[in-house]
This record gives C-alpha cells, sequence and structure tokens, in this order.
C-alpha cells in the first residue's frame, strides 16, 4: 500500500519516485503539469533524487508544487 | 564558440578572448560566481579599482529554449558587502548570444571621474568605448530613446540612470524589454548600478547582429527535440498558471488575506484595503489602458509580463511585478495600483531597485519623514533620489542606512539588503533563505512560499535548502517562471544539457554544480568578512507576532548560523 496525497494506493514494485509520479498524472489523480516537491514519509526528497529513489511498501508520499514566487 | 569581452575602464582597451576551457558549460549565475571566485579580491570596495563588474548570458541564451534569453549581472555588492548575483529578462541577453557573447567583464576605474563612456556593439560584432558625457544625469527612458535614434528603433540597451551615476547603493541596471523596447526590466538588487557608474560607464548599447548565429551544439538534433518537448511542457503548464493569465501579481490573493504580504513596514497588520490589489482589481488596473500576458523576452512561452499605459494611452510602465507592488503599495499603505504604477516608472527611469525603494520609504513613514499611505509624499522621496537632494542622497543609500540614520528599531533588512515581499513570519522557510543566502534577503534565492509551505523548522529549513539548489540552477538557465515547470524534469534538463556542452550529466550532476556554485559564493563572503553569527533576521520579526498567525519568527538563531544542524 502506498499513500499519496492522503489516498490509498496498491503498491507497485520496482518504480522511482519519478515514475510514481508520472503514473498518478497517468492515472488522472494528479493533474499537474508544475514541478512538484516531493516528501517521502515526511523527509524532502530532492529534485534531482527522484529518478533514483525508489518506493517502497508502505512508504507516504506527498507532492506539493514546487514554489517560485513574484 | 562563445567569447569574453574585456574592457579596462581606466586604459580604455578591449580585448575579446576565447573561453577558459574549464568555464564552457558553466552560464548566468553559475559563470558569475566562478569569475568573481577567480578574479576579484573579495575584501576589495565594490566601488573602487580592484572590483569588477560582469555580465554573463544563461547557459541556453539564443538556443529558442523557454525563457532563457536570460542576463545576470555580477559584482561584489555595495549594499550588502558581498558577492551578488541579479538577473533580468529583456532583450539584451538575446543580442549578446546573436553576437556569440558570453560574458563581458568591465574592471579598472577611470582616473578622471568626469568622462562617462558608454560599449557599443554595432550590428558588425565591432566592439567599441564612445564618449556618453552628453548623457551625464540622464535617466534611463530618455538615454534609451537618444540610443534608439542614434543606433536603430531595435537597439538592445542596459543602462544606469541616475541612481547608478551617484553611486547610490540602491541602484539598479535597467534592460530594454523584448516588444516595447522600454528599459522597464531591473537587474534591481544590491546595487549594481553603482558599479558600472564608478567604472564611469553609461551603459552597454547592442545592435542586432547582421550575421546569422551558429551556436557551437554537441547534437543539435538530440537538442531541438528535447527543447521542443520542454516548451511543449511549459506551454501546458501556462495554460492554467496564474502567473501566465494574470501575472505574478496574482499572489496577492493567496499572501494578502494571510497576511503574508508586508504592510505598515512589516507590521503585518492586514487592511480590508488589500482587496484593490487582488487579481480581478490588477487586470482591470493593466487591461484598461494597457495589456497583460506580455512576453519580456523573445522565446517567452509564459508571458508573465504586462503593459501599463496611462489614461492617454502611453506607456507608463512594463513588468510591473508583485515585489513591486507589496513594497511601494501595502508596506507603505499605499493600496491604489496607479499610484504604485507611477513609483514604479520613477524608479526604473532613475534606476533604483523597487523593493529597496519600498522598503526605505516604509521606514520613513515610520520615521514620521512622511505620513503613512501618503502617496504624494511617497512620489516625491523618489522625485528626491533622482534629483539628488540631501534627503534624496540618503534615502539612495538603501533601507539598512536610513533606518539607522532615524534611529528605527524595525529596519526590515538581512546583510544591508531589504526584506522582499514574503514576511518571514509568515514563510518561515523563506526566512532562513534571506537570513542563509549569501546574496542577502532576496526571494529569488529561495522562497518556500505556498499553500503547504512547511511550518515546521525541519521540513522549513529542508525545503529553503532544496529551493537555494533549485533557484540556482534557474538563475544559470531560464527564468524562474519557467523553471516552475522545468524543475520536474531536470532528467531531460541534464540531456539538454549533454545536447549542447558535450557531456554526460544527469540530473544529480546539475544539482552538484548548484552546489558548487552556492559553496564558491559562501567562500567569497567569508573571504569579504561576513560570519555565521551575521545571518540573523531582525529582532522585531522574533518579538512581534505576524498578527494574520500569531506566529513569530522562531527558527533557532543556532540553525541560522550553521551551528546546528536538522538531520
Ligand atoms: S515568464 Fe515572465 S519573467 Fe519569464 S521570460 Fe516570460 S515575461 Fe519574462
Amino acid at each position: 500500500m502506498i499513500i499519496f496525497n492522503n489516498q490509498e494506493f496498491e503498491y507497485i514494485d520496482n518504480v522511482t519516485i519519478s515514475q510514481f509520479i508520472q503514473i498518478m498524472k497517468d492515472r488522472k489523480v494528479l493533474n499537474s503539469h508544475n514541478a512538484l516537491l516531493i516528501t517521502k514519509n515526511n523527509k524532502l526528497i530532492s529534485p534531482s533524487e527522484i529518478y533514483i529513489e525508489k518506493v517502497k511498501d508502505g512508504d507516504i508520499i506527498n507532492a506539493r508544487v514546487m514554489p517560485v514566487g513574484g | 564558440m562563445w567569447k569574453t569581452v574585456r574592457i579596462n575602464s581606466k586604459s580604455k582597451t578591449i580585448t575579446t578572448e576565447d573561453y577558459n576551457k574549464t568555464y564552457v558549460g558553466l552560464g548566468g549565475r553559475g559563470l558569475i560566481a566562478q569569475f568573481l571566485h577567480d578574479e576579484v579580491d573579495p575584501t576589495c570596495d565594490p566601488l573602487g579599482e580592484d572590483s569588477k563588474i560582469i555580465f554573463c548570458t544563461s547557459l541556453f541564451a539564443g538556443t529558442g529554449l523557454v525563457c532563457a534569453n536570460r542576463l545576470s549581472v555580477g559584482a561584489k555588492s555595495p549594499l550588502t558587502g558581498g558577492i551578488k548575483e541579479s538577473n533580468v529578462g529583456g532583450n539584451a541577453a538575446a543580442a549578446f548570444a546573436e553576437h556569440n557573447i558570453r560574458s563581458i567583464i568591465i574592471e579598472n576605474k577611470p582616473e578622471n571621474s568626469n568622462s562617462l563612456y558608454m560599449l557599443f556593439i554595432n550590428a558588425d560584432g565591432n566592439i567599441s568605448l564612445e564618449d556618453a558625457s552628453t548623457y551625464e544625469g540622464m535617466n534611463n527612458y530618455e538615454f534609451v530613446e537618444n540610443m534608439q535614434k542614434l543606433y536603430g528603433e531595435k537597439v538592445s540597451v542596459i543602462s544606469i540612470g541616475n541612481a547608478g551615476e551617484r553611486l547610490y547603493k540602491n541602484s539598479s541596471l535597467q534592460v530594454t524589454e523584448f516588444g516595447t523596447n522600454y528599459p522597464c526590466r531591473a537587474a534591481g538588487r544590491g546595487g549594481l548600478g553603482s558599479v558600472l557608474g564608478s567604472k564611469r560607464i553609461k551603459g552597454i548599447v547592442i545592435q542586432k547582429a547582421k550575421a546569422k548565429t551558429e551556436y557551437p551544439y554537441a547534437d543539435k538534433e538530440t537538442f531541438m527535440r528535447l527543447r521542443k518537448e520542454l516548451n511543449q511542457s511549459v506551454i501546458e503548464s501556462s495554460k492554467t498558471s496564474p502567473f501566465s493569465l494574470v501575472g505574478t501579481a496574482s499572489t496577492i490573493d493567496f499572501v494578502g488575506p494571510a497576511g503574508i504580504i508586508p504592510t505598515h513596514n512589516f507590521t503585518g497588520e492586514i487592511s480590508d484595503k488589500i482587496d484593490n490589489l487582488k487579481s480581478d482589481k490588477f487586470m482591470s488596473f493593466v487591461n484598461k489602458n494597457g495589456k497583460n500576458q506580455h512576453p519580456c523576452q523573445a522565446g517567452c512561452l509564459i508571458k508573465c509580463s504586462n503593459i501599463v499605459n496611462d489614461d492617454q494611452g502611453n506607456f507608463l510602465t512594463g513588468g510591473f511585478e508583485y515585489e513591486t507592488i507589496a513594497l511601494c503599495g501595502p508596506n507603505c499603505d499605499i493600496y491604489d495600483y496607479e499610484t504604485i504604477a507611477k513609483i514604479d516608472r520613477y524608479c526604473d527611469d532613475i534606476g533604483l531597485d523597487t523593493i529597496e525603494t519600498g522598503a526605505t520609504i516604509g521606514v520613513c513613514m515610520d520615521a514620521g519623514v512622511i505620513p503613512w499611505g501618503d502617496t504624494h509624499a511617497a512620489l516625491d522621496l523618489c522625485k528626491q533620489m533622482g534629483e539628488g537632494t540631501d534627503l534624496g542622497n540618503l534615502l539612495g543609500q538603501g533601507t539598512e542606512i536610513v533606518g539607522k540614520h532615524y534611529n528605527s528599531n524595525r529596519i526590515p533588512t538581512c546583510k544591508g539588503q531589504a526584506i522582499p515581499g514574503y514576511d518571514p513570519r509568515g514563510s518561515i522557510g523563506t526566512g532562513f533563505t534571506y537570513a542563509t543566502t549569501s546574496m542577502g534577503a532576496d526571494h529569488t534565492a529561495g522562497i518556500t512560499l505556498g499553500p503547504d509551505d512547511p511550518t515546521d523548522i525541519e521540513a522549513a529549513v529542508a525545503t529553503s535548502d532544496t529551493m537555494q539548489h533549485i533557484f540556482a540552477i534557474a538563475d544559470s538557465m531560464t527564468c524562474m517562471m519557467a523553471m516552475a515547470t522545468l524543475g520536474g524534469q531536470l532528467d531531460k534538463v541534464a540531456l539538454l544539457y549533454n545536447a549542447m556542452y558535450d557531456t554526460e550529466l544527469n540530473a544529480g550532476d546539475l544539482f552538484a554544480a548548484a552546489d558548487k556554485n552556492l559553496l564558491l559564493e559562501k567562500e567569497f563572503n567569508e573571504k569579504a568578512g561576513w560570519k555565521p553569527e551575521d545571518n540573523v533576521i531582525p529582532e522585531f520579526f522574533r518579538n512581534e507576532p505576524l498578527p494574520s498567525t500569531g506566529r513569530k519568527f522562531d527558527i533557532p538563531q543556532s540553525l541560522l548560523s550553521g551551528i546546528d544542524k536538522v538531520q
């Protein structure tokens, strides 16, 4: 089980965070073209690490829009 | 191949250098940091003969990547006493790129302080220093008009107004904007206009290159394919982005009611009048005589900028941004767009940073120099800075000096530079950035703002750290608005970089390069005399709760100084 933005999803084996986010976009769970800041189990994952860090069963993942400001 | 042009302002010599091999693959802020690290003594007088002012185009200027025609300006800052990089849109970076110029370094200082020159790059790429004494004391709009008469309508201009000539610590460099060709884009922060002024250079004027430029792509086909994909992703995200649909002023809809916008010299008191500045009011104001969704540079697909015309339909200002509105508006109890737009125009014309100016006026109102919310008096202070009255000369030195002059105990600065449009109590991660970045209080060094801005200290510090890296990547590459999309595709951005520079980098390497950039800047500042204990947020933010949330700025000093670290 993975919890993504407070919703439960079945665990998918062997995917990186980046791939997981793409799956969430494909399933229309996430409807954003913006860059995201991701936390996994309350720890911020650098936008460069999302391509390496794997999703594990039981992970709680949250995504927020990357802040840019005026 | 990219060129570096070196100008000696004392001997009036101009040399064109081939690129130092170790610099290939650097652009914008990263290249500025490297140059300053390698060539400038951090202990030098920012306005003295050992200082240099450097202009660098971003990594992909001229290539058609979205928002990539960005120009970085760098020097030791007279305002903060540390390294400074301030970047700007407009049409200058694209013009440099057409001439294959990646950087221009202006060094030394003329013996005769009565002389005044300007750098001219003609359509054939010939570079000369021209006598500019006729333009002494002229502000930016008039100077640009003269340059257009002399060298053609389409000329790109970087210039300083009276503020830079008078060596104000609050002086900007203005750049002509794509489309309008008015000098309404600013490399505003850090007082860099005065560094150019100290070299007795009025500006840089660039004609469009006659010859078509061929950029040195390592793999042009791959580059073009990736560029198309990245540009398309930005087009998609822009369809719903408030920055694109309204402009950066849309930020007020969130930070206004949340009490994060600076009001009444950063007291945070919320006024009902904030409604006068919300997106719908902004749209009616801008579109009454002008328009929003204007691209400040060629190749911009987001168009967060705008054109503001006066009641007669004449151009008043452009690039009318959230930061200007926040600091020159609610921070001074001014809630009408017309006045704020006029202040913006004055600042661009004289060559003043609007953030520093708004914070300075707020401090003056707090000190009783002029009444709160007095629009005429606020405009008069700007005028006085332009005219160089005694008061104007004081105000031109920036918020901190003015606050100390009036014995104010509420001076909103970090490292001598005014805090921009986000109260550090309302966005503690952004406050952490203000206190710790090498740039002085600067939101473009890494803000954490948004509906999910962490309120927990550890998360706020971690977010600030990540955003400081993201902004360092952006400052070498595109404007931040584009990074709001590209920042989620760093794998593809790395491939694009490889296709340009013949490297084999991945997303992690881009982050590592940003880390090196930040470390070079930090090292420069340490050598300049900055100490970890200087990483402070003004005391009143720790003592006074933000009215909207009741929260004080409570990140422990030991974390700001780096004595303690978050896990
Ligand atoms: S998004 Fe805004 S700042 Fe960026 S290039 Fe376009 S108009 Fe300029």
